[in-house]
């Protein structure tokens, strides 16, 4: 009995199994068989900013949302790196620094207490265009996080004690830096491509020009702030009337006098820069590589199609410089490629972290990418991905308060009408392939980019041999020569 | 003052809706029409500490595979068909769970879903050498990416091998060792995906511009047919403290020394861990925080110090991590910092400390919120930490009832006992 009952059970369990394996089948297929269809969307409404002014001249944006959340307010100064004295890079980026450290007769310490007791971050910065002191915190507190602003950014303390601090601080920033491939390869990339002008600096300075700055070329550059050179830009869930009167509470009475700024030159650009410039990181296991060139300012008419053509190229996952380098041949962990936009021309550039071994190939893979996307159109798919892409990108960034309130600001700095956003899907759908490669083929010129190289010099150069480059320009991890 | 500014928060909300399918899979749908998006997390309670003996970093390089196709959406369409509609994805895995997440406009749902139950159901059938290889070299970049050629990268996977000895699971890094990763077998992929990837071992949240009954029934149509086997038993969790302070000196290619300094901490969800993060805000977050006025502002000894509690399921990790200034000796920052401590653990934090510790966790929170892939990742967190996705009042109340005695009484249990100090100096320059 036992044998025949195991005999049967074997024979029982057998069919179970194939009717198990079949009805397993059928659930599989009624479940996944059919491709879901995606549904037609109606474009959303994207909300305009209420642009005004307050009697000093100062302008202001503000985009009211529903909600009680996060209220982000940004005090924007024209200027930023770009504005730094000749021969003194860091300027901007200091005078932000130094700012962070105390405001109306308020000590660092108490400063930060009171922005802490409200939840708010209170920071500023120098971008490349513009010194930005930015603040969010719950919108019920608007009026009083607006008001610290306005003291960080209409009285900072700018003393003595805090800027022996301050300076010794970005000295230890620069040299820890000095050990950072990723940070060596793009100053030694700006610099090259650059050459002299404003862009070619890194924001934060140098070592040499950080030691050799003084408290006056701060408050200088503090001193070229005034009404008329700056805006507020408020996003959150505050009513607009209500986030106007705590503006004007807080900035009405600035009547600082200052010239107005010219604008950057766009074409101080070295006729020649060098094609292949190396940095030298003895025994690294990674090259960092960065191929690029100076792009456009952000108010070019191209600027869309030049966003929608790096979705392609290297600004998503299943775009052509990361599929080839991560994917088909395991060179990286990831390959992408950016357009800065700026009111100059900020940079273009494609970059990866490849295996040392590796490098010569990924360099060769990544030029052969660059050269062939801007002989012929993109194929209509990638260019529908790029449109879907930045589309959804818009939605995520009108949900973030603080995202939000730093996209006004490029507008505001690009002298963007205000419907910029809101005309930008729109914008995308008159996109061609065709109009898409000419306004790459106008932008760049892979020929003549720079190739940057942070790695293992011995054992990267015999690699570049079969890609018959010029011999390297060497710069040090500060990107000098 | 203080006490009153608090009570001027809005009260945050996160609402959930949960159900349970028959196969286990634990579905939270959580609407918001304010914006024409959707996300979906997939939670899988599987990590580092599940992995085998010889085979660390396999729960990672698990996750890269996730996305190298399956029997509908073959390898690369699970991307492609995504970015086409405006999708993006991503995973993480750290050492408790894997993590999955889609977001795009809000008509991608049934395709997020559908892939989703796609390669739960069939990936382990589609799995191949070749896929293997392709992921085994990218996680290995990814390895030298974020820690070998990163300054400092390997002190961070020392500090955790000391502070969790031999035979914790928490011992091997997420990241898993080179050799480990070299030795993966295809049999070793299939064997885990059978295990561990079964919807009773999963959490699904979808969060966005949705119907919720529309929604539940789609996860039912993608995923509530898939078997769920039975789970095998875990790795064994015995929290083992440290028995004495151990001390690691490294060198790496730097130009400045810096100290961390690791305690085995509460683990998440507790009322402690709330503490500790409380704790770590006071320490070190800000300008005003005691670290930063003491060894940046005052001493000058240090560039940065930070300060952080990274909560775990078994047991969290507290850290102090400060790079020196110039100059500056890793003992002569060590003394400050203990200094720092013994006199924070005699008084405690004052009251307007510890409040604006908690405005500022409290507004973390709804900037976190606002994203819809943090919230629908914080809901299967909710759910397998809390054991309900409905958690956010209870999690914020942790917060709110630390008082200074509780936050300085935690504070001692944790700093009190022994640690892991590392100290990383730069190599002599060749």
């Amino acid at each position: 009995m036992k044998r025949l009952a195991l005999l049967l059970c074997i024979a029982a369990c057998a069919h179970q199994h194939i009717t198990t394996q079949a009805a397993r089948a059928q659930a599989e297929e009624a479940a996944l068989g059919t491709q879901p269809v995606i549904p037609v969307l109606e474009p959303s409404q994207v909300p305009l900013p209420r642009v005004s002014s307050l009697a000093n001249g100062l302008v202001v944006w503000i985009v009211e949302r529903p909600g009680d959340g996060i209220e982000a307010v940004r005090f924007v100064a024209r200027g930023g790196a770009s504005a730094d004295p000749d021969g003194k890079p860091g300027t901007g980026s200091l005078t932000a620094a130094l700012m962070e450290t105390g405001a109306a007769g308020r000590s660092q310490t108490e400063q930060t207490i009171a922005a802490d007791a409200l939840g708010a971050t209170l920071t500023v910065t120098a971008t490349q265009d513009a010194l930005v002191v930015s603040a969010s915190a719950m919108t019920v507190f608007l009026e009083r996080t607006t008001a610290l602003l306005a003291d960080v950014a209409l009285r900072p303390n700018l003393s003595e004690a805090e800027w022996v601090r301050v300076r010794s601080r970005r000295e230890a920033q620069l040299l820890a830096e000095r050990a950072e491939p990723v940070i060596a390869a793009r100053r030694a990339f700006r610099r090259a491509a650059y050459g002299t002008g404003p862009l070619a600096w890194p924001p934060e300075g140098t070592a040499q020009s950080v030691k050799a700055m003084q408290l006056d070329d701060v408050r200088r550059f503090y001193a070229t702030l005034a009404p008329r050179n700056c805006a507020v830009i408020a996003v959150g869930g505050a009513k607009a009337a209500d986030v106007l009167h705590a503006l004007e509470q807080a900035f009405s009475h600035w009547n600082a006098a200052a010239p107005a700024l010219s604008a950057p030159s766009l074409d101080e650009l070295p006729q020649a820069p060098p094609r292949l410039v190396l940095v030298d990181f003895p025994g690294k296991p990674q090259s960092v590589v960065i191929v690029g060139q100076p792009g456009v300012p952000r108010s070019s008419p191209d600027a869309l199609a030049l966003r929608a053509f790096n979705a392609a190229l290297g600004g998503s996952f299943t775009s052509r410089l990361n599929q080839n380098l991560r994917e088909k041949h395991g060179y990286s962990y990831g390959a992408r490629s950016q357009f800065v936009f700026g009111l100059a021309r900020g940079p273009f550039a494609a970059s990866s972290s490849v295996k040392t071994e590796v490098t010569g190939a990924a360099l060769g893979e990544i030029l052969g990418e660059l050269s062939r996307i801007v002989l012929t159109p993109l194929a209509p798919e990638e260019l529908e991905k790029a449109r879907a892409l930045l589309a959804y990108e818009l939605v995520g960034t009108l949900s973030h308060a603080q995202e939000l309130a730093e996209a006004e600001q490029e507008i505001i700095l690009g002298g963007l009408p205000p419907d910029e956003l809101r005309t930008t899907v729109s914008r995308l759908q008159a996109l061609t392939p065709e109009s898409v490669l000419a306004a790459a083929q106008r932008a760049l010129d892979p020929s003549r980019m720079t190739i940057t190289i942070a790695g293992d010099a011995g054992r990267v150069m015999p690699q570049l041999e079969p890609l018959h480059l010029p011999k390297p320009e060497r710069r040090d991890v500060a990107g000098e020569r | 003052m203080l006490l009153a500014l608090l009570a001027l928060l809005p009260p945050l909300s996160l609402p959930a809706q949960t159900r349970t399918l028959p196969n286990g899979l634990i579905v939270i749908i959580s609407p918001d029409h304010s914006a024409p998006g959707v996300a979906v997390d997939l939670r899988f309670h599987v990590g580092s500490k599940d992995e085998e003996p010889g085979r660390t970093g396999f729960a990672h390089l698990f996750e890269h595979l996730m996305f190298m196709g399956a029997r509908h959406v073959p390898y690369p369409k699970f991307d492609t068909l995504m970015e086409a509609a405006g999708g993006v994805n991503n995973a993480f895995t750290n050492n408790d769970v894997t993590n999955y997440y889609e977001e795009g406009p809000k008509n991608l749902l049934e395709t997020f879903l559908w892939m989703e139950g796609d390669r739960l159901a069939t990936l382990g059938l589609a799995m191949t050498q070749e896929k293997l290889e392709t992921q085994r070299k990218v996680v290995l970049n990814e390895r030298r990416q974020s820690y070998e050629n990163r300054p400092y990268g390997l002190a961070y996977l020392h500090l955790e091998e000391h502070l969790f000895g031999e035979g914790h699971p928490y011992h091997w890094p997420v990241i898993g060792s080179a050799r480990d990763l070299e030795a993966a077998q295809l049999a070793d992929v299939t064997h885990f995906f059978a295990t561990w990837y079964v919807p009773g071992n999963a959490i699904l949240a979808v969060v966005g511009d949705v119907e919720p009954e529309a929604a539940f029934a789609a996860v039912e149509k993608y995923l509530g047919w898939i078997d769920s086997p039975r789970l095998p038993p875990r790795n064994a969790f015995a929290p083992k403290p440290l028995a004495k302070e151990e001390r690691l000196q490294l060198t790496d290619r730097v130009e400045l020394p810096r100290l961390l300094i690791g305690w085995q901490s509460p683990k998440n969800g507790t009322q402690a861990d709330a503490e500790c993060e409380l704790l770590a805000a006071i320490l070190g977050r800000g300008k005003a925080s005691r670290l930063y006025d003491r060894l940046v502002h005052k001493d000058g000894s240090a560039a940065t110090v930070e300060v952080t509690q990274d909560s775990r399921e078994a047991q969290s990790v507290f850290g102090i991590n400060v790079l020196a200034a110039p100059g500056h000796t890793l003992g002569e920052i060590l003394s400050a910092v203990d200094d720092e401590l013994k006199t924070f653990l005699a008084t405690g934090p004052g009251q307007a400390e510890l409040d604006a510790a908690r405005t500022g966790v409290y507004t973390g929170f709804a900037r976190d919120l606002e994203g819809l892939v943090p919230r629908a990742i914080r809901l299967t967190s909710y759910q397998l930490d809390f054991g309900a996705a409905d958690s956010l009042r209870r999690d914020l109340n942790r917060y709110e009832t630390a008082t200074p005695e509780s936050v300085r009484d935690a504070a001692a249990r944790v700093l009190g006992a022994p640690r892991v100090v590392v100290e990383v100096a730069p190599a002599v320059q060749r």
